[in-house]
């Protein structure tokens, strides 16, 4: 997909994404939120707010960094301290507001370039986490990953 | 003689509840043909109008809704924008017009119908799925009678 005509409709949301530093690479998709492609899920809304919304039961239903972190580690993510590329490891960002309150959600790809989902528009691939800057989406506030297939962590040596 | 008054309530609530037969001071009933009156008014072109124009405003509503939060992933926070607060407010008749648009284009827009007639017809296991809650509500909209 071309990185013409949509452009000019996501510049003033996000003053610092450009056709440089991000391409399209899917058609827009009102069925999942940028939380759920983090999450690599196509076919629900992650949010709190039912019925439209999945939200695990165990999770309280508060849309809040770390009811979101818990979802995420439900799913085999656990924390970690920094975006940078880790082999054997695909990481998501979690983008909060001025209040602290998650807005987005991205993912690392292997090639250590992003991946998100605009709301219910597009996804994009993009070169790094600062092309929201100036954006409605804040600022990364946490850093999650996960072993990607194929590379789980090796089990603990038996105890003596 | 015996007569009636048939009129809406008010001017901007135009709808077909809104019509309503008030007797005058000194009426002590209604008769057929009054009642007939009132029928025929609520079938009236009048009302078919009404119909369209709501539609054409819903349209515009929802245009704008899906433009000013395209971008957002969060639902509390699409369900604080003006527009949508202004679909809510056009309250059971917007019903009947929200059902057919997402009939044909399965949208966010669903979820006004929760919160205009409080209902939740949704099946837990659809919870999040879009076109699966875009499903439940169709059938709901059935068999309440709001669609063929």
């Amino acid at each position: 997909m071309g990185n013409g005509a949509w452009l000019s409709a996501v510049n003033d949301p996000f003053p610092n994404l450009n056709g440089t530093n991000s391409k399209v690479t899917s058609r827009a998709d009102s069925a999942y939120n940028c939380f759920a492609w983090a999450g690599h899920y196509t076919d629900r809304w992650l949010d709190p707010i039912k019925p439209l919304g999945y939200w695990p039961p165990n999770v309280p239903p508060r849309a809040t960094l770390n009811n979101f972190t818990k979802v995420y580690e439900a799913d085999g993510w656990s924390r970690c301290d920094s975006p940078d590329v880790e082999p054997g490891y695909e990481k998501i960002a979690i983008y909060t507001d001025r209040r602290g309150l998650p807005q987005h959600a991205a993912r690392q790809l292997e090639s250590g370039r992003w991946t998100s989902k605009l709301g219910e528009a597009e996804d994009i691939e993009h070169d790094n986490l600062e092309v929201f800057d100036g954006s409605i989406y804040g600022t990364p506030a946490r850093y999650m990953r996960r072993p990607l297939p194929g590379n789980a962590s090796p089990l603990p040596p038996p105890q003596p | 003689m015996t007569y009636a008054l048939v009129r809406p309530i008010q001017a901007t609530e135009l709808r077909p509840s809104a019509y309503v037969v008030r007797e005058l001071p000194e009426v002590t009933g209604v008769d057929a043909a009054t009642w007939r009156a009132h029928d025929l008014l609520l079938r009236s072109r009048a009302l078919l109008v009404r119909q369209v124009a709501l539609g054409e405003h819903l349209a515009q509503l929802h245009r704008q809704w899906r433009a000013e939060t395209r971008y957002w992933s969060s639902l509390e926070a699409k369900k604080t924008h003006p527009a949508y607060s202004s679909i809510v407010a056009m309250g059971d008749e917007a019903v009947p017009l929200i059902l057919e648009s997402i009939a044909t284009h399965p949208d966010l827009l669903v979820m006004a119908l929760h919160d205009i007639t409080h209902e939740d017809p949704v099946t837990p296991d659809h919870h999040g799925r879009l076109l699966d809650i875009v499903q439940d509500w169709l059938r709901w909209g059935t068999e309440r009678g709001y669609r063929q």
